[in-house]
């Protein structure tokens, strides 16, 4: 395999490599939620890069290949290789919850009003409480773009793996989104009052 | 599978594959195909697809960029200095 502009000098390679600090600091957070630990991860990854730059293929998307670096940083800060969570149900039963999901929040009302509401903050908030496992997927495809085959690659997990984690996790999130509303005081009554 | 026997059950199974763009072309075409002729599915996949833009477009904190990226720099010219 040849490769080609391979950033070698520290020049070249911060050249190359750092206009994308931004991306990863982004995904960086969606990983390891907002605050220091996510910069020290940043600074991981470029560390890491610099010393396996030769396996950097300069055809490929250089941003994709700081993300999976990123996330091989985090884990091994934070995650503990044994730790996994079972997400037995097939994919399509996840498609299902979040339908019903959906159709209960039309019920209440909850569904139309978020559109009223900033849902940044509490979208945050909602990431940082998910369970690694769905978050990193999550952040992989939603935030970092990538396809289901790109994101298996990176976990090293069958696809089917990942839409399981993918939908599980957008299911939470949305439970959290809706609840959110309802928090918010913009609950809709759907029964009469007693008189 | 033609787009007439696609039924409710059918489409939402097939949704967030649907929205992620990850259907085969003739899956898709039905799945469009029943959406059109469905408020009730067309709502869910619509819901569906307005979490995930929100997910995508969420204002992560941001650091201050120029102060980590002094960070990295220092930290890398340090590595390359010492290996």
């Amino acid at each position: 395999m040849t490769y080609a502009a391979i950033p070698i000098t520290l020049a070249d390679f911060e050249a190359v490599m750092l206009r994308f600090l931004p991306d990863v600091a982004r995904y960086a957070r969606a990983l390891a939620g907002p605050g220091a630990e996510a910069d020290d991860v940043v600074q991981e990854t470029y560390l890491d890069a610099w010393r396996g730059r030769t396996t950097y293929d300069a055809s490929r998307d250089a941003r994709k290949w700081l993300f999976a670096i990123c996330r091989h940083a985090f884990i091994k800060r934070y995650r503990k290789a044994t730790r996994e969570v079972a997400v037995g149900d097939p994919p399509e039963l996840e498609s299902y919850a979040t339908a019903a999901g959906h159709a209960a929040a039309v019920r209440d009302g909850s569904a139309k009003l978020l559109d009223g509401l900033d849902l940044g903050p509490a979208i945050n908030a909602a990431m940082a409480t998910l369970p690694d496992t769905f978050r990193e997927v999550v952040a992989l495809v939603d935030v970092g773009g990538s396809d289901y085959a790109e994101a298996a690659q990176a976990l090293g997990v069958p696809v089917g793996t990942v839409r399981s984690r993918l939908f599980r996790g957008r299911r939470l999130l949305q439970e959290q989104l809706l609840d959110y509303a309802r928090d918010a005081g913009f609950r809709v009554r759907t029964a009469p009052e007693a008189p | 599978m033609t787009d007439q026997t696609l039924s409710c059950s059918e489409t939402v199974r097939a949704m967030w594959d649907y929205v992620d763009h990850a259907l085969p072309g003739e899956m898709r075409s039905a799945v469009e195909a029943h959406l059109k002729g469905c408020d009730n599915c067309a709502g869910h996949v619509a819901f569906a697809k307005r979490l995930v833009e929100q997910i995508a477009t969420a204002p992560v904190p941001q650091p201050d960029v120029e102060a980590l990226e002094q960070r990295v720099r220092g930290a890398l010219a340090h590595e390359a200095m010492s290996s």
